[in-house]
């Protein structure tokens, strides 16, 4: 009886982290996402992201070998309880490729980190969005790679929603983007674990060189 | 037992270190094994540090490593002797090691040529700047998949490449950590990553007044390049074809950001 009532208190905890972790990665979550594209509107006006293959093709490579391998690392090094928050933010700023891409995570991280005060009552330091979302969910009863999971869909469903209006594509194609990503989101989510900004790679010259050209590009929608 | 001949290649091993004093004087010179530097008398002010590998080329299990120490108010330029060939590892990664201390209110130029991957290389490369209060850096990194005069496409390769510029205290200022494997090199046509290209060279500038010089920058590359600024960081990002190429693009940025040259071994 004991064990029971005892694995259903846990199993309701873990529910109600569950609900917190997907409100704060959720759209109506004060971050503005929606607002950045991680130079994926160069892309689309340059022709490199044309459809859904190349799209998909896109992201697929960041989360492998760039953007998402990356946060998924800084965030899960922040969820550590004995995490130097200012030490990681000092390499995720050192890693970013670019203006905007370090615009683009901090920005984020500072809206995202004073959402969760006024929620929470805290005084958190802003940080990279990642780290601030790790730093947040440290207190969380969920595995640092589910985290990291959910925190990765997220960044795909925001990114693949402003894509799919600038392609253009049908909303149906946006959505068998994101869902055929699964496997990819859980390998590299499942991988970050254990492992430290010195472990982070990266070969997205393509979209290091397309966050740069965004600075510069005339007709912008998005900031980044 | 004792007299069993091991199988067991015996590889290069290298260490080259120079010490630079004040206007340049060199205060120690330390070489071992395949890894030499030379200081080519120039008809320059600035003094330039030409580091070499003599084993023609690194394999698995080779251990090369250069250090440079700079004083300070010097301003120095550093380069290799010719382009570093990674070729073929039966066994094992080369291991390259580079450490560069500038020190307070100098400026070092840290030049390297070429680093040719060749199919089944196995590399593993890091290179430490660290800069003492003022001090500024201005380096260039060239990776380049197989010969393309030869028509060669790598599928077979890993590269590790740590790139760091780190303050006095160990702070991180810039970071480029670049990994290419077989699974990378699968997907070469992708437009995030490779893009088709086999060149990809990358210079950092970390100055007061590296957001300043951005729009030179960017004149001077056109649509052959990309740049971005921010704080004290200025990145140039091109990639090509053809190293010649890439290389010719690059001088010129080279020269505005830097002391108006280039090493005598980049001269063209």
């Amino acid at each position: 009886m004991a064990t029971i009532t005892i694995t259903a208190m846990l199993i309701a905890m873990s529910d109600a982290d569950l609900l917190t972790l997907t409100h704060w990665l959720s759209p109506v979550f004060p971050v503005g996402g929606y607002a950045y594209s991680q130079a994926l509107e160069t892309a689309i006006a340059d022709g490199d992201v044309k459809d859904s293959a190349s799209l998909a093709d896109w992201l697929r490579f960041t989360l492998t070998d760039g953007s998402g391998q990356a946060d998924a690392i800084l965030l899960t090094s922040a969820m550590a309880p004995d995490a130097d928050l200012a030490g990681l933010n000092f390499w995720a700023a050192a890693l970013a490729p670019s203006a905007e891409r370090w615009q683009e995570t901090s920005e984020q991280g500072a809206a995202f980190t004073r959402a969760v005060n006024d929620l929470r009552g805290e005084s958190a330091t802003a940080a990279a969005l990642p780290i601030a979302v790790g730093r947040a969910a440290r207190g969380l009863d969920l595995a640092t790679h589910r985290v990291a999971a959910l925190y990765l869909q997220s960044m795909i469903a925001t990114l693949v929603t402003g894509a799919v209006r600038h392609i253009p594509l049908g909303q149906a194609a946006g959505q068998k983007i994101i869902a055929a990503l699964q496997p990819t989101i859980l390998a590299v989510a499942e991988d970050a674990p254990g492992k430290s900004p010195i472990d982070i790679r990266s070969a997205t010259f393509g979209a290091d060189r397309a966050s740069m050209i965004h600075e510069t590009q005339e007709t912008r929608i998005f900031r980044t | 037992m004792l007299d069993t001949v091991h199988p067991i290649h015996q590889r290069s091993r290298g260490a080259a270190r120079v010490v630079l004093g004040r206007a340049g004087a060199v205060v120690d010179l330390f070489q071992q094994g395949s890894a030499k530097a030379i200081l080519p008398r120039v008809h320059t002010s600035i003094p330039e540090v030409v580091f070499l590998n003599t084993s023609g080329g690194l394999t698995g299990g080779d251990r090369l490593s250069f250090a440079l120490e700079i004083a300070a108010e010097t301003t120095v330029m550093a380069a290799t002797q010719t382009a570093e060939r990674a070729y073929a590892s039966s066994a094992g990664t080369a291991d390259v090691d580079v450490q560069i201390h500038v020190g307070e209110d100098a400026f070092c130029l840290w030049m390297p040529q070429e680093t040719i991957l060749f199919e089944h290389a196995s590399l593993n490369r890091k290179t430490t700047v660290t800069l003492a209060k003022s001090a500024r850096y201005l380096g260039v990194e060239t990776l380049v998949l197989g010969r393309a005069a030869m028509q060669e496409t790598p599928r077979n390769l890993v590269l590790n490449d740590l790139r760091h510029v780190m303050a006095g205290d160990g702070t991180p200022l810039h970071a480029e950590q670049i990994a290419l494997t077989p699974q990378t090199l699968l997907q070469r046509e992708n437009r995030a990553g490779l893009a088709g290209h086999s060149v990809f060279a990358s210079l950092v500038y970390i100055a007061p007044d590296a957001s300043d010089r951005l729009i030179q920058v960017r004149r001077i590359i056109g649509n052959k390049g990309a740049a971005s600024a921010w704080g004290n960081r200025l990145i140039v990002r091109v990639e090509g074809d053809d190293s010649w190429n890439v290389r010719c693009i690059l001088i010129p940025v080279i020269k505005a950001l830097g002391i108006c040259d280039v090493p005598r071994v980049w001269q063209t």
